[in-house]
């Protein structure tokens, strides 16, 4: 019985050592904040060890990320909700938007840095910035992202279009502002 | 029909079947401007998975690890109290009785309580206002060279027996310049519990019967009850003349 647990123990931290720097990296991205990062990270872990002998074995990052992700929706947002932006909902989030008027890749990506992509992304309401950051920075497939933001596919499909123009006009916003580019470096087309 | 934005990040996602993505990409192939849209989606999907930042997490990590040890030894403690409550239990209740009926019937503590039923069911075997040779032995041991401390008290009479205890007991009539004092001496005890403390020497203790009180102490596995109608500072001093070694 001690050494089935203590096996237990052992197989749970090898797998997540492995997918730490994610499960860390996540729940910084969803809190902004470190404290409350930590606290939801420690809860997380508690949480899938207890949960382990119900885990099917298949994408181990995928299940313990989808615990972070429910655990902040369902805990920590409400505490530090702030005002969402009204013109952000899902029902115009099929529209593509930035397409005029839009700052060339070439200029805009080689300036940016990692620490201004985290600003950006920090600036997305959160329900894109999570669809955008377990999508592009965690690599979970968008069922994977249902499955953890608790919502319809279809969902996840308009939130990571809708998020990803947001994160790129806050990606531009920052350059503009930090005068990395010019006004007229806009793309006339 | 032209394919959606949503289409378009889901098809640079992996995300469509394939039949679903031949549709798309034929419908690129004649769009320029659908075209330009989907490669700005690859190239920003590209670029924030490669500049997102490392965040190191060995001090999170080590957290993490001592919780879920903590978590096993508070499960081990839980499993063994929950698999062994009964016999837990048990050992419990068991120790109450024995350490109940030792306490009951150990021959050396003695309660307060019982300090006034040892003195009241006395019975004497013998009197005496004379010592024999014994018994001057066993006062002169007892009373530390009794001839002269003890020189202004005056022993009237004593008596040998025992109470319903079965301990051997004597019982001295001493008399002072106060008046009298009964000393009785019950063989056997080594330590008395539940009397108060009298003054600053923890080896007196005090208590009353009555209009008596009795200073009670403690020498050589036998208990010396001193009763007087007096108070209890001068009954401890006349105890301290007895005993002088005991200082």
């Amino acid at each position: 019985m001690l050494f089935g647990r203590r096996d237990k123990r052992d197989a749970f931290e090898r797998q997540a050592e492995r997918v730490f720097p994610s499960i860390y990296g996540t729940a910084l991205r969803l809190c902004r904040s470190r404290e409350e990062a930590e606290d939801l990270v420690q809860e997380a872990m508690v949480r899938a060890y207890e949960a382990y002998d119900r885990f099917d074995g298949s994408n181990f990052k995928a299940w313990i990320l989808r615990i972070v992700t429910n655990l902040y929706i369902n805990r920590y947002r409400q505490r530090q909700r702030g005002p969402q932006l009204g013109s952000l909902d899902d029902e115009n989030a099929s529209e593509p938007v930035g397409l005029e008027g839009e700052i060339p890749d070439r200029l805009l990506f080689d300036e940016a840095l990692g620490t201004e992509v985290e600003a950006a992304l920090a600036r997305v309401p959160d329900d894109f910035r999570t669809a955008v950051l377990l999508s592009d920075i965690e690599g979970l497939s968008y069922q994977e992202i249902a499955d953890a933001t608790q919502v319809p596919i279809g969902t996840v499909r308009s939130r990571i279009a809708r998020g990803r123009a947001l994160l790129r006009k806050e990606l531009e916003t920052y350059a503009l502002k930090e005068g990395l580019i010019k006004a007229s470096d806009l793309d006339p087309g | 029909m032209k394919p959606t934005l949503e289409d378009l990040h889901s098809l640079a996602d992996g995300e469509l079947s394939a039949a679903e993505s031949q549709v798309v990409i034929h419908e690129l192939s004649l769009d320029a401007d659908l075209t330009a849209e989907y490669q700005r989606v690859l190239r920003l999907k590209k670029f924030v998975s490669q500049h997102a930042e490392v965040y190191k997490a060995e001090d999170a990590w080590k957290v993490s690890v001592a919780r879920l040890k903590e978590i096993d030894r508070t499960r081990r403690v839980d499993s063994f109290v929950t698999r062994n409550a009964w016999g837990l239990c048990g050992v419990i209740f068991a120790s109450l009785v024995v350490g109940g009926m030792l306490q009951r019937n150990s021959a050396s503590n003695v309660s307060g309580n019982e300090v006034a039923r040892m003195m009241s069911s006395f019975t004497a075997e013998r009197s005496s206002t004379a010592f024999t040779p014994d018994e001057r032995k066993y006062v002169q041991g007892l009373f530390n060279q009794a001839d002269k401390s003890v020189n202004t008290i005056t022993l009237e009479r004593f008596y040998v027996g025992s109470n319903d205890d079965g301990r051997r007991m004597r019982r001295y009539f001493l008399r002072d310049g106060g008046g009298r004092m009964v000393l009785d001496v019950v063989e056997g005890v080594r330590s008395i519990e539940g009397m108060t403390v009298h003054g600053e020497d923890p080896r007196y203790k005090s208590g009353n019967m009555g209009q008596a009180t009795t200073i009670a102490w403690v020498k050589d596995g036998s208990a010396l009850l001193l009763t007087a109608e007096r108070d209890p500072s001068s009954l401890v001093e006349i105890a301290k003349r007895i005993c002088p070694g005991d200082e």
